[in-house]
């Protein structure tokens, strides 16, 4: 590792000098050390992710915006890079008012469109138009969406108080991202490795660290073959090859993603990852099917009987709205249960998992890097969260 | 005061460089100085922000609001002894403004959630209300076919609509009886099924489907002529449209509050918890509007009470899925409706009419 991290203290010495004695002291000769440092636990992160799912109860889910933050300081505060820790810098107030936006938005978009598909009717061939422009417009807000939150997540994430940003445009990633898909659909799924690419191209092509921007030169063509294989195989292994691929793709990825002459690579493995998953799985069958499985059945199944019948067949018609309301609050529990393992079990190990294995080789010189001119105004991923593709 | 300097290392905001600095205490704030900077920084103490849980992390960041992204890591915890005293602010909000957050935040979400659970319906109902008849109609047809579908399916039966021609004739001219006496603004269309199931439901926008297994229940066209009535006044009085926008609310309202806090499980909850309160009402002014519908038609209303009567008893050996029952109201109410009027109303179709009523799916 070859930050040259002397800065202005020294500035004679060339930036091929030990970046901090930590990396350095390891090995000097190996070219690739571990880029990342994550010590978060799954302690800390249980603590934050129940006292969220307690608080988002009773606040009817608002108190969220607060939680998302609170876990994000968390977890960027848990990710170190040469000795200095990652920080995110989101306020919980950016976020809701983004939600508000989005929420209203939202609205008017989905009004005007029940209205359009009442005015149509029972007109086959335009209520087809209507639901595949519906589609579209879906897909299109989602990508949208998932830029638009990527770039807010970068421009408050800081390292040595210099900010991460994003150039590009929500709308040309997400024109983009439907045109490949629709590509994709046409060619059967076999041009999927062609759409990830060039989406990952546009994404880390436009991320800046300070005035630096990163970039990545891979080609479809590479993961093509391994992409089919997989395909091919999905079935008999249950879908396990297609994780082996995702895998393999986060490796290429990886690979081929440089910041100045810094470069990667990760040598993550199928089995770890598959390993993560299944206990995830486990525990959360687990909780569904042993715990409760039957309530929420009974609650899902009975919310799809027609709304239009005036005497629906609805098993929970018998029951008083007390007990209804008690499978409902079940239910919640649950589904916030569901959301504090997928953090412990999940999200955790694999946050773990990636950092442990990305390694990284090369020098860039820290004096070279300035703090960014994006701004950090504005509001955060309103429309993500509206939507629930937010991750994190 | 403690004046010695601590040692830590401080980034300025603008490079990604790490100085390593040693800082002063004084009155005022802390200052920086180092090697790598021109001169010494002064950060006043109340300008001070953590980055870090400053108690409990070692080591911690802090910055400084007049110094944007500037951060200064220090791992030396004898100076929290003099935060405390000078930077409080540096260790979060007191207890007790944090626990008056979350009591105002419950708050707020309790009038929040009162507001959609009362405040819905009432929207509901005024924008069914303000939806055009012909919109209702076009709403209905997406789904009648399917719905007729699935209640013939229930007891194995195709969806054939009955057509003898006498039959016809006679359940028309009562529908024709019935819309006249309430002066409803719809058109109303029935079609009896030939289906095996002891049902009939109205869609928004006039259309009322009877089974024959109804037609097979029912004891005498005045229980007939009730249960129309009933069916007309769901059609009249919106409730199926106001279901549908109900519906649409709630599902909206939760899937945007909660978003990925799992929103659609709570949505489609409290869609049946809305839904249900809803119908039990519904049910009750449709018999209501039913009562006075018969009335003003000058037909016998016995048959509303002698029909969900009958309807309860059998119900009990009926599995769940076949059941009309389960929203409806209890016949003790039913009674209150009717205390104090007299039925001294028509009977609702000729004997003659009545057998070809009963017989018009053969």
């Amino acid at each position: 590792m070859s930050f040259n991290d002397s800065g202005t203290e020294k500035p004679s010495q060339p930036d091929v000098g030990p970046a901090t004695t930590a990396t350095a002291a390891a090995s000097p000769q190996e070219p690739l050390h571990q880029f990342a440092v994550y010590d978060g636990t799954s302690g800390g992160i249980g603590k934050i992710a129940v006292v969220n799912a307690i608080l988002g109860l009773f606040t009817l889910g608002i108190y969220r915006f607060w939680g998302k933050t609170n876990m994000r300081r968390y977890l960027w505060s848990r990710v170190t890079l040469l000795g200095d820790r990652m920080e995110y810098t989101g306020t919980p107030m950016e976020l809701f008012l983004g939600f508000v936006v989005a929420a209203v938005v939202m609205a008017g978009l989905s009004i005007f469109l029940i209205g359009l598909q009442i005015l149509v009717g029972g007109d086959e061939v335009l209520n087809g138009v209507l639901t595949a422009a519906y589609l579209l417009v879906i897909y299109f807000l989602i990508f949208f969406a998932v830029y638009r939150a990527r770039r807010y997540r970068l421009l408050r994430t800081q390292w040595r108080g210099i900010r991460f940003s994003q150039t590009g445009r929500a709308r040309d990633y997400a024109f983009r991202a439907i045109g490949l898909l629709l590509l994709s659909g046409l060619t059967l799924g076999l041009t999927v490795p062609y759409m990830n690419t060039r989406l990952q191209a546009y994404r880390t092509n436009n991320t800046w660290f300070g005035n630096r921007q990163l970039s990545f030169d891979g080609r479809a063509a590479e993961l093509f073959w391994k992409w089919l294989l997989a395909l091919v195989i999905a079935a008999p292994t249950l879908g396990i090859s297609l994780l082996w691929y995702s895998v393999t793709e986060f490796r290429y990825f990886a690979s081929r993603t440089r910041f100045g002459n810094l470069s990667f690579a990760s040598t993550l493995k199928t089995s770890r990852v598959f390993v993560i998953y299944l206990l995830f799985f486990l525990a959360f069958f687990f909780l569904y099917f042993v715990l409760i499985g039957g309530v929420i059945g009974v609650v899902i199944g009975a919310g799809e009987t027609g709304v239009f019948s005036q005497h629906p067949d609805n098993p929970l018609a018998h029951m008083a709205p007390t007990t209804v309301l008690g499978m409902v609050v079940v239910a919640l529990v649950i589904v916030s249960l569901m959301n504090v393992l997928q953090f412990v079990l999940f999200l955790h190990p694999l946050i773990r998992a990636v950092s442990e294995t990305l390694l990284v080789k090369g020098t860039v010189n820290l004096d070279e890097i300035q703090q960014s001119d994006a701004q950090k105004k504005g509001r955060g991923e309103g429309l993500a969260d509206v939507l629930d593709v937010g991750a994190i | 005061m403690a004046l010695s300097d601590y040692h830590g290392s401080f980034n300025d905001g603008s490079s990604p460089n790490r100085h390593d600095v040693s800082v002063r205490i004084d009155l005022s704030g802390l200052e920086i100085s180092g090697r790598g900077l021109a001169q010494p920084v002064v950060w006043p103490f109340e300008e001070l922000e953590a980055v870090d849980d400053i108690a409990k992390q070692v080591p911690f960041r802090i910055g400084c609001r007049s110094w944007p992204d500037a951060r200064l890591t220090l791992n030396d915890q004898r100076l929290l002894a003099d935060f405390r005293v000078h930077a409080p602010q540096l260790f979060g909000p007191p207890v007790s403004k944090r626990l008056r957050n979350v009591v105002l935040s419950i708050a707020g979400a309790s009038l929040l959630g009162a507001s959609i659970w009362f405040g819905l319906p009432l929207a509901s109902r005024w924008v069914a209300s303000s939806v055009p008849i012909a919109w209702e109609v076009a709403l209905a047809d997406q789904f009648a076919d399917e719905l007729v579908e699935e209640f013939a399916g229930m007891t194995n039966d195709e969806p054939r609509v009955c057509d003898n021609p006498d039959g016809l004739k006679a359940l028309d001219s009562l529908i024709a009886e019935l819309a006249n006496a309430g002066g409803s603004p719809y058109d109303f269309n029935v079609q009896v099924i030939d289906g095996g199931l002891n049902n009939a439901f109205a869609l928004p926008g006039g259309r009322v489907f009877i089974f024959r297994g109804l037609l097979e229940f029912v004891e005498g066209p005045d229980e007939l002529a009730a249960v129309l009535a009933h069916e007309m006044a769901h059609v009249t009085l919106q409730h199926g449209t106001t279901a549908v926008v109900q519906g649409l609310g709630i599902s909206f309202v939760f899937s945007v509050l909660l978003g990925d806090m799992g929103g659609g499980i709570v949505a489609a909850a409290g869609e049946i918890l809305l839904r249900m309160s809803y119908s039990r009402e519904a049910e009750t002014a449709a018999d209501r509007s039913a009562i006075e519908l018969l009335q003003e038609a000058d037909l016998k209303f016995g048959g509303l009470s002698s029909f969900f009567e009958r309807l309860a008893k059998e119900g009990e050996d009926l599995p769940a899925a076949l059941q009309m029952l389960s929203t409806h109201p209890s016949s003790e109410e039913r009674a209150r409706l009717t205390q104090g009027l007299k039925d001294n109303g028509r009977t609702a179709l000729s004997e003659a009419e009545w057998r070809a009523v009963r017989d018009i799916c053969k």
